[in-house]
């Protein structure tokens, strides 16, 4: 078997444990590479997607960020044919990959989905919109869907903007994602110091007190998936 | 794995109800896919350009998100999320 699947990077010296199971029959194994450790596993092709596959990824993962003082999550589904392969690819982006491991040293990432149960409320009720009779009309709709658009934007990002202050000190770093209609207002994840990680659960607590209008469901705490380059 | 408190599931929500766990179960899979390093140029995680593990959690989370029951009804199913996230070299 040629191929190599990559599953994270972390320091040298926190390899895997010789139990732990990845997707195949071979071990999962910590490939050295200057300054760095790659946990990769032997694989002939890459896996088929799915949600299991993608837990399963998430898995060795997650035993490389508990057992390693920092790990860099890498997304699921890179396989490279062969260890040169992944070699030339580690090498071509080896000094933003260590910045970036040292960034998320002893850290958690926690997900904050926001959820506004009055914009629910505002769509269960909204009159479905009858047919453009004209091309002004038409225009008129899409302008008017645009702004919505807009202004549902611009709440999302200020309302992250409040949380991020309301935590500064708690947090290392903030990622903001504006959500699709029917899926929450926003999702936020926040990089967290373990030291800081029971602060962090209060302020959150203490916010969501303060905003009893909205409905916060939390995640975490993961590998720093957010927070990879 | 999502059921275990330390990777995932809501920790200071004891009773968390069932659709509020499959929240918590997309932002990690939507995580997991959309975050990350790219290191390889080519990930095996769409076909035709269209995530359908995100794709198939996204229906998921529209039916089981209570507050907006009709937005699937009428069709408008969640766009996809932008897994490019304009970085180089992830698909």
């Amino acid at each position: 078997v040629n191929g190599v699947y990559l599953y994270c990077i972390t320091p040298p010296g926190y390899g895997p444990g010789p139990d732990l199971a990845g997707f195949g029959p071979e071990p999962i194994s910590g490939k050295p590479s200057i300054g760095l450790l790659l946990w990769v596993e032997r694989l002939q092709a890459c896996p088929d997607p799915s949600v299991e596959a993608t837990l399963r990824h998430h898995a060795v993962v997650t035993n490389a960020w508990r057992s390693a003082p920092a790990c860099l999550p890498v997304r699921f589904g890179q396989w490279f044919r062969d260890e040169a392969a992944l070699e030339d690819r580690v090498e071509a982006r080896r000094p933003e990959l260590e910045a970036a491991l040292r960034r998320v040293s002893e850290a958690s990432e926690h997900s904050l989905r926001v959820l506004d149960p009055a914009e629910g409320q505002e769509e269960t009720a909204e009159v479905p919109t009858p047919q453009p009779a004209s091309g002004r009309r038409y225009l008129e709709s899409v302008q008017h869907r645009v702004r919505r658009y807009e202004a549902r934007e611009h709440k999302a990002r200020a309302l992250a903007e409040q949380v991020e202050t309301h935590l500064k000190g708690v947090i290392r770093d903030q990622r903001v994602a504006p959500l699709p209609l029917g899926q929450g207002l926003v999702s936020l994840a926040h990089l967290v110091g373990k030291d800081h990680e029971e602060e962090y659960a209060r302020r959150i607590d203490d916010f969501q007190n303060r905003h009893a209008e909205l409905r916060f469901i939390r995640g975490g705490p993961w590998p720093p998936y957010s927070f990879a380059p | 794995v999502a059921n275990e408190p330390s990777e995932g599931t809501p920790s200071r929500r004891p009773a968390e109800p069932v659709e509020d766990k499959e929240l918590v179960l997309a932002e990690l899979v939507s995580r997991v896919l959309d975050r990350g390093v790219v290191v390889a140029g080519d990930l095996t995680i769409s076909v035709a350009g269209i995530d359908l593990i995100y794709l198939g959690l996204s229906l998921r989370l529209a039916a089981s998100q209570t507050l907006l029951p009709r937005a699937h009804e009428r069709g408008e199913l969640p766009p996809l999320p932008n897994l490019s996230d304009d970085r180089p070299g992830d698909r």
